[in-house]
């Protein structure tokens, strides 16, 4: 045990750790992640770099920090800021409060008195900790020694706490439609989950009522609040308002507004035998009055390809999207293959689809407009808002907070309160001075110096 | 509103921004013109052991910190927000808190008064760089509302002061110990630069620790996700190890003196990387904003 343990506190154990964990980020940014790049991104990358791509497979490398290697690094990492920090506390403990003359203390004699020295070491701000007949001995800071311990016990609960949230979060993202319902065990759009996490399941329906958003003339978000409600079983309701750095909190769960936010157009496509074909098409919203945001659709029973586009403002003139311009190309998408090539050591063949789009017809359409569409006939029967919210249930938190504060008041204890003492023992008819810092002692020899300084004035009179 | 009048209200404004701008830049270049002649004051001081002409930099550097500052809170009264949102704002309100800072540390800390050669021309620098980044007025917008990120951004700011001045003293220790440069013996001895070069690392670990706690618990704020392991968190994360590494090495490994300032060095490279280029890294919440 003491072996292990001794293992752990090992300054070498500790600085390989240190660089295992920057070697694990390094490779975090290197490789493509799953959770932030797109499926399209990640083969990108392994078509690119086959080689580094089969050991990415191997070791988790695109999806490093969920893999169990990097949760053991990070444990044992853990443990030895957590052992190191009781080591500290202990000699903290001891350094504060222990009491009696440090044996091989030594320094400068003085022919000063008793009085004159207490005084003296007193107006230059250290304390009195403790007396032995004759003997002193003052501490400046005396609460500095604690600097270090506070310092490291302050990462190890952020540490403690990441973790925490990490395998215990669930995290689900949907994205609803004003007057739209999403049912309690619905399929969320973005679901994670920490290991401890277990499936995502609402206690209840959510229907989202309004979406509001406000913009600056500059066309930037000024503000955005939602208000949507919890539905029961029963038909009770719960009504909430959230917003940017407004969150609620419902039943354990809080609620975010997400960032996303646009308009949904309920199309209506008609062929020439009167066969309808209804879909709702969620578009984020412009950035800018006179830019339009996209988005692709394929329709169950149309052979085409959606393009479509919208504009906030039909006439390019504002940006709350309040009379929207939808444009929509029907477009044919023809694919053959365009040639292999690879082959070779790893026996990979890479094929090149070349893809070619004829576009069949254009349509721009204001809410309620009924308009021809090549063999079809659309119309954009009404235009709603859509808005995301995320759902989070996680526990840890308040960890981050608290290490927050350790920290803080570790490194102000560390860097701006390092102790410093003085022991006075008595010597024939004087005092001998001994003085040292914890640390940066040569930054405050001057502060003894004056002391000296100041008590020869007074033995001198 | 008729057609006119709301013209004439529109060629109104555009004016009276041009004239906002004007006097923006009109008192930020005023400041860096007045750095420039307090740098130049203190290192002819500095070098050729002129006291009067260091100590005269001094009366200098605050006049130009006075224009300085009055060009950030005329700005700040303009857009409504704080000095953090385009990258002129930034640079410039780094270089007025490593000023500040560095002033009240020298209060402090009388000894670290030689790390002004590096100090003064580093201010007007940044200024003058972020006056190449055309002002712009942007609005805030509502995810920068938030308590917890003007702690984020004021701490990282805070550590970047540290560091410089840490990064200084290192340069100082190489310079001393490989060079005979007569004005290098006006600084303390090579023992003492190099407790100066620790002390100021250690704020700088500590600073960006806080920076990067604030920002994560603003995030969970934000959008309920505390870290996202985007390129600019990643980088800081990086940045902020190394700290810790150098730290450790010099405390447990002995790596003290030269070894120490050499990777100090690098440690500030990364610290820059991470603060004014991660964000062009990558696709992330922070380049949405800063790109």
């Amino acid at each position: 045990m003491t072996k292990i343990k001794q293992l752990l506190l090992s300054r070498k154990t500790v600085l390989t750790l240190i660089l295992l964990i920057l070697a694990a980020v390094v490779t975090g940014y290197i490789f493509p992640q799953k959770f932030t790049a797109t499926g399209e991104q990640l083969q990108n990358w392994q078509d690119a770099y086959p080689f580094w791509s089969l050991w990415g497979n191997r070791l988790g490398l695109d999806h490093v920090y969920t893999t169990p290697w990097f949760a053991v690094l990070l444990l044992t990492f853990l443990i030895t800021l957590l052992l190191s920090t009781i080591e500290q506390v202990k000699f903290s403990y001891r350094k504060t409060f222990s009491r009696g003359i440090p044996p091989d203390a030594s320094g400068v004699n003085v022919s000063a008195s008793r009085e004159d020295i207490i005084v003296t070491i007193r107006d230059a701000g250290y304390r009195l900790a403790f007396h032995d007949g004759p003997n002193l001995r003052f501490i400046r800071h005396r609460w500095g020694h604690w600097g270090n311990a506070l310092l490291h016990a302050g990462i190890a609960v952020v540490i403690s706490a990441s973790l925490l949230i990490v395998i215990t979060e669930k995290r689900g993202l949907i994205h609803l439609v004003e007057g739209d319902t999403f049912p309690a065990g619905g399929q969320w759009l973005l679901e994670e989950t920490g290991i401890l996490g277990g499936r995502f399941i609402l206690p209840d329906a959510v229907r989202l009522e309004r979406s509001d958003i406000e913009f600056w003339e500059t066309d930037e978000i000024k503000s955005q609040t939602t208000v949507f409600s919890f539905v029961g079983a029963d038909g009770k309701e719960a009504r909430h308002k959230i917003g940017i750095n407004l969150n609620v909190n419902d039943r354990g769960l809080r609620i975010y507004q997400g960032r996303s936010f646009g308009e949904a157009f309920y199309v209506s496509l008609s062929d020439s035998n009167g066969k309808e074909f209804n879909s709702v098409f969620n578009l984020d919203h412009p950035f800018k009055r006179d830019k339009a945001s996209y988005g692709n659709f394929v329709l169950e029973g149309i052979p085409y390809t959606l393009k479509t586009k919208y504009y906030a403002d039909a006439e390019k003139r504002t940006i709350d999207g309040k009379d929207p311009l939808l444009v929509m190309r029907l477009v044919r998408i023809d694919q053959s293959l365009g040639g292999v090539t690879g082959g070779g050591k790893e026996g990979r063949l890479k094929m090149d689809i070349v893809k070619k789009e004829k576009v069949l017809a254009e349509v721009s359409l204001r809410a309620g407009e009924k308009k021809p569409f090549g063999p079809y006939t659309a119309k954009l029967v009404h235009v709603a808002k859509w808005t995301g919210l995320i759902f989070t249930k996680s526990t840890g938190m308040p960890g981050i907070f608290a290490g927050f504060f350790i920290i803080i008041i570790g490194g102000t204890l560390t860097y701006f309160m390092p102790p410093r003492e003085i022991n006075a023992v008595k010597e024939g008819e004087g005092f001998n001075l001994a003085w040292k810092a914890a640390k940066f002692g040569n930054l405050y020899e001057d502060e003894f110096k004056r002391i000296l300084e100041m008590l020869d004035q007074k033995g001198s009179r | 509103m008729p057609a006119r009048r709301k013209e004439s209200c529109g060629r109104f404004r555009e004016k009276r921004e041009m004239n906002d701008f004007m006097v923006y830049v009109m008192l930020h270049w005023g400041a860096v013109v007045v750095y420039a002649l307090a740098t130049v004051l203190n290192v002819y001081g500095l070098i050729f052991e002129k006291d009067r002409h260091e100590g005269a930099s001094y009366y200098v550097v605050y006049a130009g910190l006075a224009l300085h500052s009055a060009a950030v809170l005329y700005w700040w009264n303009i857009t409504g927000h704080g000095p953090y949102i385009t990258r002129n704002e930034v640079l410039s309100s780094d270089a007025w808190i490593m000023l500040v800072l560095f002033l009240a540390f020298f209060r402090m800390f009388p000894r670290i008064k030689p790390a002004s050669i590096v100090v003064f021309p580093a201010t007007f620098l940044l200024i003058a760089l972020g006056l190449f980044f055309n002002p712009e007025l942007q609005s805030l917008p509502p995810t920068f509302r938030s308590i917890w990120l003007v702690m984020h951004i004021s701490f990282y700011k805070i550590a970047l002061a540290t560091i410089i001045v840490a990064v200084s003293f290192s340069v100082f220790y190489i310079l001393k110990k490989r060079t005979r440069i007569s004005w290098l013996e006006r600084l303390p001895e090579l023992e003492t630069i190099d407790i100066y070069a620790y002390r100021f690392a250690g704020f700088g670990f500590t600073f960006w620790a806080i920076a990067m706690l604030a920002g994560s618990i603003w995030a969970h704020q934000a959008w309920g996700r505390f870290w996202g392991w985007d390129p600019v968190e990643t980088w800081s994360l990086i940045t902020w190890s190394f700290l810790g590494l150098h730290l450790h090495l010099r405390r447990f490994f002995k790596w003290r003196g030269e070894r120490s300032a050499y990777f100090y060095l690098a440690c500030f490279a990364l610290s820059v990387f991470a603060l004014f280029f991660a964000v062009h890294a990558g696709i992330s919440i922070h380049s949405e904003y800063f790109k």
